[in-house]
């Protein structure tokens, strides 16, 4: 846990003002709103981080606290119970061994979203008075990963958000990207705002058999060369189950067959599906005995 | 369809909002609000943009014509992000050597 230097994140001068800490801040504070920068969490971080540092340096009680003790925060509560052991006439306890070492800038992410800097020199924090309402919690972001078997299929699922289970149901149809959001399950609001959202990003992991472009499914079906010629049967997986399809002789290779209906659920739309998009390749024999070869050579001597 | 509708009126005197910023919001086609005999109401599905808009402006201090052009920027923002979504699903098709 480190120092953070308030007037750096607010880029004030340390003589600054209440008027100049408040028009920075909100000069900071329309730069890196979440409302302002949606799906963007290292704006969210800096809107913490300024949110953080406004509470701080806006409060002459907190801001007088952080300019005395400083960089030698960690001392603090030390300090206080030292002097006022001093006062009732005990020994001195001195400061002992403390780490000044330096490690990442840290926000929690637990109620209220502070640091641990400032819930250490501020205790866990709630923001003073600051004007009508508040700034609402923060909005938390997570990601839940699915197969596209599974994002085809309306399920439930449980998520876990800083610690808090969260069952919600997954619509067949979500595409990979998609992003829901859930209406105040986010962080805890200050000072009278209400609560953040939570935004559910669906991450829809690639499918070895079906490429999926909107709510079409396109899958490759190989042919034997014998097939593609003469015409046969083909057996064509789909999301659910198989289908037999008729192959036409003379078959090219490339060619497509769409089957309406066959695709992928349209998201929120009951009964409704995207096509399947089959397309045809053709294998072609290697390794011939040396029969086949004669064959193929009398085939050729007479097209 | 059913919609859930919000008075006005109760909704700012709820939220300490002035009636004329849902006004002005309406006004320059952020917001529809609907009107049945001389009372206006408030669809409860522009609530989350009422919501947004008002901490632009109250908490912001972004007047209604920075808040008009945040509106178009961010509808912008968000098609060209659909865009790439879809371009990027299409150019997995052409990934490998499927389909």
């Amino acid at each position: 846990m480190a120092y953070i230097d308030y007037y750096k994140i607010l880029n004030v001068d340390k003589s600054a003002s209440q008027e100049d800490v408040k028009k920075a801040y909100k000069k900071m504070a329309r730069k890196y709103h979440p409302d302002l920068n949606p799906n963007n969490p290292e704006a969210k971080l800096r809107f913490q981080e300024i949110n953080e540092a406004n509470e701080v340096l806006s409060d002459p009680e907190k801001r007088k606290k952080y300019d005395q003790y400083g960089e030698n925060w960690k001392h603090a509560d030390e300090f206080e119970a030292q002097r006022q052991q001093a006062q009732q006439g005990g020994g001195s306890t001195g400061f002992g061994d403390f780490d000044f070492g330096g490690g990442s800038y840290h926000f929690s992410s637990g109620e209220g979203d502070y640091s641990d800097f400032f819930e250490s020199l501020f205790g866990s924090g709630r923001k003073s008075s600051r004007g009508r309402s508040g700034f609402r919690g923060t909005d938390y972001t997570a990601e839940l990963h699915l197969t596209l078997q599974e994002a085809a299929k309306t399920h439930k699922q449980v998520l876990t958000v800083n610690g808090k289970n969260l069952r919600i149901t997954v619509p067949a149809g979500v595409a990979d990207g998609q992003v829901i959001k859930l209406k105040g399950q986010g962080g805890a609001g200050t000072n009278g705002g209400p609560d953040g959202d939570l935004y559910i990003t669906f991450i829809i992991s690639e499918d070895p058999v079906f490429k999926r472009v909107g709510d079409d499914l396109y899958v490759t079906a190989p042919l034997d060369l014998y097939t593609a010629v003469l015409g046969g049967e083909k057996i064509i997986d789909t999301l659910d189950g198989k289908v037999k399809l008729t192959v036409q002789p003379g078959i090219q290779g490339n060619s497509k067959v769409r089957l309406r209906g066959k695709g992928f659920p349209v998201y929120k739309e009951d009964g409704r599906f995207g096509d399947l998009i089959v397309t045809y390749t053709v294998d072609v024999p290697v390794n011939l005995t040396k029969r086949q070869k004669e064959l193929f050579e009398e085939l050729r001597s007479l097209s | 369809m059913q919609t859930d509708l919000i008075i006005v009126s109760e909704y700012c005197r709820q939220s300490e909002i002035e009636p004329s910023f849902v006004s002005l919001l309406e006004e320059y086609g952020l917001i529809e609000l609907n009107e049945v005999d001389g009372e206006q109401y408030l669809p409860t599905s522009q609530l989350n943009e009422v919501e947004k808009y008002t901490r632009m402006y109250y908490d912001l201090s972004i007047n209604i014509e920075g808040i008009d052009a945040i509106h178009h920027l961010l509808s912008r923002i968000d098609e060209l992000q659909h865009e790439i979504t879809t371009l990027r699903n299409r150019l997995r098709l052409f990934d490998g050597d499927e389909p």
